[in-house]
C-alpha cells in the first residue's frame, strides 16, 4: 500500500517536473490552463467585449495546441518511419487566426450595433431570449 | 401419348425436341396468370374509356386464354416421364413443368423463390377453374348486361381468376397464400358488389372476417412448416438446362452399393436434391419407411426413419432448432392442423361454415365461379397439394374426416328446408365440400379432387341455371314465389334437371362416380381397420346423400313444377335467358353427365395426380356401398318428386311448422349462437377493453398524463432559461466536457 | 536554454491572460492582450512556426487588438457605468469550473501521451534536427513562409478559398450590422 503509494508520488513528482520542460504535454498543458481562463473570462465578465476578448484567448489556446501538436509530428513520424502530413496543423492554426478575424469584426460589429440601439453592453440586459 | 405426339408434330422445328419443348412450356407457364391479369388491368384502367360488350369481350377472352394456355400446358405433363441426369430412377417429382421467375424473399438461411408448377393436380384445378371461369365469363355478359357497373364486375372477376391461378399455380406455401388472400379479396369485393345494399356489403364483410379466422391458422401453419424444414417450397428447384427452365431437381432413390454412410449395401437409400422442398422430404419418409401406406402409423421422427432402411441425413438437411428431432412429429401434426383451420375458413366447413350461405348476396356468377366451382375448393386443393404431409398423422386425418362429415350431413339437414333457391344451393355446396374432406380424410385424396372436378361442373351448372330462373324472373329468388316454369325456360329446366341429377348422384352422371366412390371409400375404410369412426361416418354420409337428393328435386319441384305462384306482372315478363346465358349452361350440362366417365374408367387417380395412395383397398365392399347409395339417392329423389310434384306441397308459413323444420330453417340456431355469444363476446370484451385500455390508460394516463408530465417538467426547465448569455455559455462548455470525458475515459 | 525560453513565455502568456479576465477597466484588459499575443508569439518561434509568429503579431497584434480598442474607445463607457461586479465567491466558483476545464484537458494530455517508450522521446521537442525536417519538408525550412505556401496552396487550395469566402461574408456582415439604419 505504502510502497503503491510512493510509487504514484514518485510518478506525479515525474510528471510535474516534465512539465517543466520544453515538450508536448507541457506545451499541452500551457494550452489548457489558457483554454480554461479564456472560459473563465466568458463565464464570469458581464461586459460584452470582455466576453468576446476571452473567446480570443480560447482560440488562441487552441492554436498553440495544433502547432504544438505540428511540431510532435515531425519527431512523431522521423522516429516510428509513419507518414509525414507536413505542416498540417499549422495550416489548421493559420484558419484560426482568419476565423478569429472574421468572429472578432462581425461579433464588435454586432456590440456597436446593439450599443447604438439599447446603449448598453452588459449581459445581464441582453435578455430578450428569456421571453 | 398419341394426343402428345400429334401435338408436338405441329410445332415449329426448334421446340419439337422433348427437353426444349419442356422446358418450352415451362418458361410460358405464367402466360396462364398473366393473361386475367391483363384482362383486370385493361378493365381496371380503361372501364370508363371502353364499351361495355368490349369490357365483357375482353376479360372472357383472358379467361379463355388462360384455358387454352393451361391446356397445352397440361398436356405437356402428359408426356413421358424424364430420367434423372445420371440415369438413375428418379421416383419424385415424375412429370411436371416447374419454373422459377424471380428470387423473391431471401432472409438468412430462409428463401423463397417466385415460381409456378404445374403437375398433374394443379393441371387439373388450373383446367376447371379457367375452363368454367369461361364459360361463366360468357354467361355473365348475359347475366349483368343491364348492369351499371359491367366493367368493375369483369374487373373483379379476372383479379379473382389470377389470384386463384397463383393459388393453384404457386411453387412453394407462400405464393399459395398470397392467391389465398387474394380470391379473399376477390370474393369480399364481389360478395359486396352491390354495396349500396348494407346487408350485402354486411354479408362481404362476415366472409372476410370469417376467412380472417382461417387464414390465421393458415399462417400460423406455414410458420411451423418453416420451423421444421426451412423451406416452404413444394419441391425442389428446377435443373436448369442452358438458360431455360426445367422440371423440377428430382429425389433419387438407389440400392446402396458399398457401404456408404449409414446405409449398408443393397439398402434402399434417397438421395435429396439440393434444396429440397417439403414433398421431396415426405417423399423420402415414405420410400424410407418401406412405402406403406396410410394405415402403418409411420415413424414420425426422422431418426427412426433414417437409421431403419437407409442412408437419409435428414437432421443435417433441417435447418431446424425449434423442434428438436423426436419432436418433428408432433410439430408436423400440428402444422397441418393449422393448415386445415385455414381450409375450414376458405371452404366453409364447421364451424368456419357461416359466411359462404351469406355469400349468395353476390350475383349469381359469382357464386358459381367462386362459391361452388373454384375459390372453395382451395382448401381441399392445399389439402390434396400437401397430402403427403396430412398422411404421416393418422390423427389429423381423423380430425378432417370429422369436420367433413358432421360438415356434409349438418349442411344438407339446413338445406332441407331453405326457401331461398340460392340458399339452397349454399348448403348444398357447404356439404359437398364436407364430402370432399370426407374424402381426405380416410386417405383418398385423388377421390377428394375427383369430387372438386365433378362438382364444379354440376354445381356451377346449378348456380348458373339458378341464375336464369333468377333473370327470368325479374330477381324473384324465393322459392315459394316460383313454380311451372319448365314450358317457360325449357333449357334452363333440362339443363338444371341433369345437374341435379348428378348431384343426388343418380348412376353414370358426373356426381355419381365421385360421390359413390366417397362413400364407398368410407365403408372400406371401416372394413380394413374396424373403427367404428367410420362406420358412424358412412352412415352419416349415407343420410347426407338421402338429404342432398331429396333438397335438390325439392328445388326443382317447386321452381319448376305445379303452376306458377308468382305476381301476374312477374309472369308476364318471365322468358327463357339469352343463348349467351343457355350455351354455357348446356356446355356445363353435358359435363354433369359425362364428366365422371374418363375418371370413373378405372385410371388409377392417386398415381395419375402424384397423391398418396390409401392403404386399402377401395372398391372393397363396392357392391354393398352401390346398393346403400343407389338407395339413398332414389328415396331422397322419389319422396321430393311424391312430396313436392305429385301432391304439389308448398312450404307453409314457419309459424305453422314443427319444431323439426323451424330448427333446420334456423340453421339448428348456429348462426343465433354465434351472433349472441361469440360476437356479444366478443363486444363485451371489446367494451371491457375500451373502458380500461381506451379511456382509462390511453385518454387519461398516456394521452393526459404526457401532456401533464410535460407540462411540469417545462414549468422546471424554464427556471434555466434566464436569458443570461454566460449561463448559456456555461451550459455549453459542462456539456462539451461531459462529451469530452467520456470519449476520453467512457 | 530552450526550457528556459519556454517557461518565461509560458508565465508572461499565464499571467497576461489572468490580468485580461480579471481587470476592471476593459482598457486594460485589451492592454493586456499585448503582451499575451506577443507570449504565444514566443512560443511559436520555439515551436519552429516562424511564419505564424509573424502572422500572429500582425493579426492579432495588429489588427485585431486595435479593433477592440477602437470599440471601447466608441463605446466610451464612463467607470460608473460599468458595472461589473467582481463578486468574489462568483469568481471562484466560476473559477473552479475553468479549473476541471484544465483538468478535464490535462487528462487528455495524460491519455494522450503514452508515458512510456518511443512514442515519449518522441514527443520531447528537443530531438529533431534540422537537416531531418528538411529532408522531410523537401528541402524547405519547416514552418517557413514557403513552406507553409507551398503546403497552402498545394494540399489545402479548397479551404483556403473557402476561408477567403468567409473572410468576405464577415466583411460584408460587419459592414451592413454597422450602418447607421439597420
Amino acid at each position: 500500500m505504502d510502497a503503491a503509494l510512493t510509487l504514484a508520488a514518485s510518478d506525479l513528482v515525474q510528471w510535474l517536473g516534465n512539465l517543466l520542460t520544453f515538450r508536448l504535454a507541457s506545451c499541452l498543458a500551457l494550452s489548457g490552463a489558457l483554454f480554461a481562463i479564456g472560459a473563465w473570462g466568458v463565464l464570469a465578465r458581464r461586459n460584452i467585449l470582455l466576453v468576446l476578448i476571452s473567446v480570443e484567448l480560447m482560440l488562441n489556446a487552441v492554436m498553440l495546441a495544433f502547432v504544438a501538436f505540428a511540431r510532435a509530428h515531425v519527431n512523431l513520424a522521423k522516429e516510428t518511419g509513419l507518414p509525414y502530413a507536413g505542416e498540417s496543423g499549422q495550416i489548421f492554426a493559420l484558419t484560426i487566426i482568419a476565423l478569429a478575424a472574421a468572429e472578432a469584426a462581425v461579433g464588435l460589429a454586432i456590440v456597436i450595433a446593439y450599443f447604438r440601439n439599447r446603449q448598453t453592453v452588459d449581459t445581464r440586459d441582453i435578455s430578450l431570449m428569456r421571453h | 401419348m398419341d394426343g402428345l405426339q400429334f401435338l408436338v408434330s405441329w410445332l415449329p422445328e426448334w421446340l419439337r425436341e422433348p427437353g426444349r419443348f419442356y422446358a418450352f412450356y415451362a418458361e410460358t407457364l405464367y402466360l396462364i396468370p398473366l393473361l386475367p391479369f391483363a384482362g383486370f388491368l385493361i378493365n381496371a384502367f380503361g372501364r370508363k374509356s371502353i364499351s361495355r360488350g368490349a369490357s365483357g369481350a375482353v376479360a372472357t377472352l383472358a379467361a379463355f386464354g388462360a384455358f387454352f394456355w393451361a391446356f397445352l400446358s397440361f398436356c405437356a405433363t402428359l408426356g413421358p416421364a424424364d430420367t434423372g441426369p445420371s440415369g438413375s430412377e428418379v421416383e419424385f417429382p415424375a412429370r411436371a413443368l416447374h419454373a422459377i421467375y424471380a428470387d423473391w424473399i431471401s432472409v438468412g438461411g430462409f428463401s423463397c423463390s417466385f415460381g409456378f408448377y404445374l403437375d398433374q393436380l394443379s393441371g387439373v384445378m388450373t383446367l376447371v377453374i379457367t375452363g368454367v371461369g369461361t364459360l361463366i365469363h360468357l354467361y355473365s355478359m348475359g347475366y349483368m348486361a343491364h348492369d351499371k357497373a359491367f366493367a368493375r364486375y369483369f374487373c373483379y372477376l379476372n383479379l379473382f381468376l389470377f389470384s386463384m391461378l397463383l393459388l393453384v399455380l404457386g411453387d412453394n406455401l407462400v405464393l399459395l397464400f398470397v392467391g389465398w388472400e387474394g380470391v379473399g379479396l376477390c370474393s369480399y369485393l364481389l360478395i359486396g358488389f352491390w354495396y349500396e345494399d348494407a346487408a350485402k356489403a354486411a354479408a362481404g364483410m362476415k366472409a372476410f372476417i370469417f376467412n380472417r379466422v382461417g387464414d390465421l391458422g393458415f399462417l400460423l401453419g406455414i410458420f411451423v412448416l418453416v420451423a421444421v424444414f426451412g423451406t416452404v417450397n413444394f419441391v425442389s428447384t428446377p435443373v436448369k438446362v442452358g438458360t431455360r427452365n426445367y422440371p423440377s431437381e428430382p429425389n433419387r432413390v438407389e440400392r446402396a452399393e458399398a457401404d456408404e454412410g449409414e446405409a449398408a449395401p443393397g439398402q434402399m437409400q434417397v438421395i435429396l436434391p439440393d434444396h429440397p422442398g417439403l414433398l421431396n422430404y415426405a417423399h423420402a419418409v415414405r420410400v424410407l419407411s418401406g412405402g406403406k401406406g396410410l394405415s402403418a402409423n409411420l415413424p414420425l421422427d426422422y431418426d427412426a426413419a433414417k437409421t431403419g432402411r437407409g442412408n437419409l441425413n435428414l437432421s443435417d438437411k433441417l435447418g431446424s432448432s425449434v423442434f428438436p428431432n423426436g419432436t418433428v412429429g408432433f410439430a408436423l401434426a400440428l402444422a397441418c392442423l393449422l393448415l386445415f383451420v385455414g381450409a375450414c375458413g376458405k371452404s366453409a366447413q364447421l364451424p368456419l361454415y357461416a359466411w359462404l350461405p351469406d355469400a349468395m348476396a353476390g350475383p349469381t356468377p359469382v357464386s358459381a365461379l367462386i362459391h361452388a366451382a373454384t375459390m372453395v375448393t382451395a382448401g381441399v386443393y392445399m389439402v390434396a397439394r400437401l397430402s403427403s404431409l396430412f398422411a404421416f398423422s393418422e390423427t389429423v386425418l381423423s380430425v378432417i374426416a370429422i369436420v367433413g362429415g358432421l360438415t356434409a350431413i349438418f349442411a344438407a339437414l339446413c338445406g332441407l328446408t331453405q326457401t331461398d333457391i340460392k340458399k339452397v344451393l349454399a348448403y348444398s355446396t357447404v356439404s359437398q365440400l364436407g364430402y370432399m374432406f370426407l374424402a381426405a380424410g380416410v386417405g383418398a385424396f385423388g377421390l377428394a379432387i375427383f369430387h372438386v372436378v365433378t362438382h364444379a361442373f354440376f354445381k356451377a351448372l346449378l348456380f348458373l341455371g339458378a341464375g336464369s330462373v333468377i333473370h327470368g324472373m325479374s330477381e324473384e329468388q324465393d322459392l315459394r314465389k316460383m313454380g311451372g316454369l319448365r314450358h317457360k325456360m325449357p333449357i334452363t329446366f333440362w339443363t338444371m334437371l341433369i345437374g341435379s341429377a348428378a348431384l343426388a348422384g343418380v348412376p353414370f352422371t358426373a356426381g355419381w362416380y365421385s360421390k359413390d366412390q366417397i362413400l364407398g371409400a368410407l365403408l372400406a375404410r371401416y372394413e380394413h381397420d374396424h373403427q367404428t369412426v367410420f362406420l358412424i361416418l358412412y352412415v352419416l354420409a349415407l343420410v347426407g346423400a338421402f338429404c342432398t337428393a331429396f333438397y335438390t328435386f325439392r328445388l326443382m319441384g317447386l321452381a319448376f313444377f305445379g303452376t306458377s305462384r308468382a305476381s301476374e306482372e312477374t309472369q308476364h315478363h318471365i322468358h327463357e335467358s339469352p343463348p349467351v346465358m343457355t350455351v354455357p349452361l348446356v356446355i356445363l350440362a353435358i359435363f354433369s353427365a359425362i364428366g365422371g366417365v374418363w375418371f370413373g374408367s378405372g385410371v388409377n387417380l392417386p398415381e395419375f395426380l402424384g397423391l398418396p395412395e390409401p392403404s386399402f383397398d377401395l372398391h372393397h365392399g363396392h357392391t354393398l356401398n352401390l346398393i346403400l347409395a343407389g338407395v339413398a339417392a332414389f328415396g331422397g329423389i322419389g319422396l321430393a318428386l311424391l312430396l313436392y310434384v305429385q301432391q304439389g306441397k308448398q312450404p307453409k308459413p314457419e309459424t305453422e311448422q314443427g319444431p323439426l323444420y323451424r330448427l333446420s330453417k334456423e340453421r339448428f340456431y348456429v348462426e343465433r349462437f354465434y351472433d349472441r355469444v361469440v360476437c356479444g363476446g366478443f363486444a363485451l370484451f371489446a367494451e371491457v377493453l375500451h373502458l380500461l385500455v381506451d379511456v382509462i390508460l390511453i385518454d387519461t394516463l398516456l394521452v393526459y398524463g404526457a401532456g401533464g408530465l410535460v407540462r411540469w417538467i417545462a414549468g422546471l426547465m424554464r427556471k434555466l432559461q434566464s436569458g443570461v448569455v454566460n449561463a448559456y455559455a456555461a451550459g455549453i462548455l459542462i456539456g462539451a466536457l461531459v462529451v469530452l470525458y467520456k470519449l476520453l475515459h467512457g | 536554454m530552450v526550457d528556459l525560453l519556454f517557461l518565461a513565455a509560458a508565465a508572461l502568456c499565464v499571467i497576461s491572460a489572468c490580468a485580461i479576465v480579471t481587470c476592471k477597466n476593459p482598457v486594460y484588459s485589451v492592454i493586456g492582450m499585448l503582451p499575451f499575443f506577443l507570449g504565444i508569439a514566443g512560443l511559436f518561434v520555439l515551436l519552429e512556426a516562424t511564419f505564424l509568429a509573424a502572422m500572429q503579431i500582425m493579426v492579432y497584434g495588429g489588427a485585431i487588438l486595435v479593433v477592440f480598442l477602437f470599440v471601447i474607445m466608441l463605446i466610451n463607457l464612463r467607470p460608473e457605468e460599468i458595472r461589473d461586479d467582481f463578486s468574489f465567491g462568483r469568481y471562484l466558483g466560476l473559477a473552479a469550473l475553468a479549473g476541471v476545464t484544465g483538468g478535464v484537458i490535462l487528462s487528455f494530455v495524460r491519455a494522450g501521451v503514452p508515458p512510456d517508450g518511443e512514442l515519449e522521446r518522441a514527443f520531447a521537442m528537443g530531438i529533431g534536427s534540422r537537416e531531418g525536417q528538411e529532408a522531410m519538408s523537401g528541402g524547405v525550412l519547416f514552418g517557413s513562409a514557403e513552406s507553409i505556401g507551398l503546403t497552402l496552396f498545394r494540399q489545402y487550395v479548397i479551404p483556403l478559398e473557402l476561408v477567403g469566402v468567409l473572410l468576405m461574408v464577415a466583411i460584408l456582415g460587419a459592414v451592413i450590422l454597422s450602418k447607421k439604419k439597420l
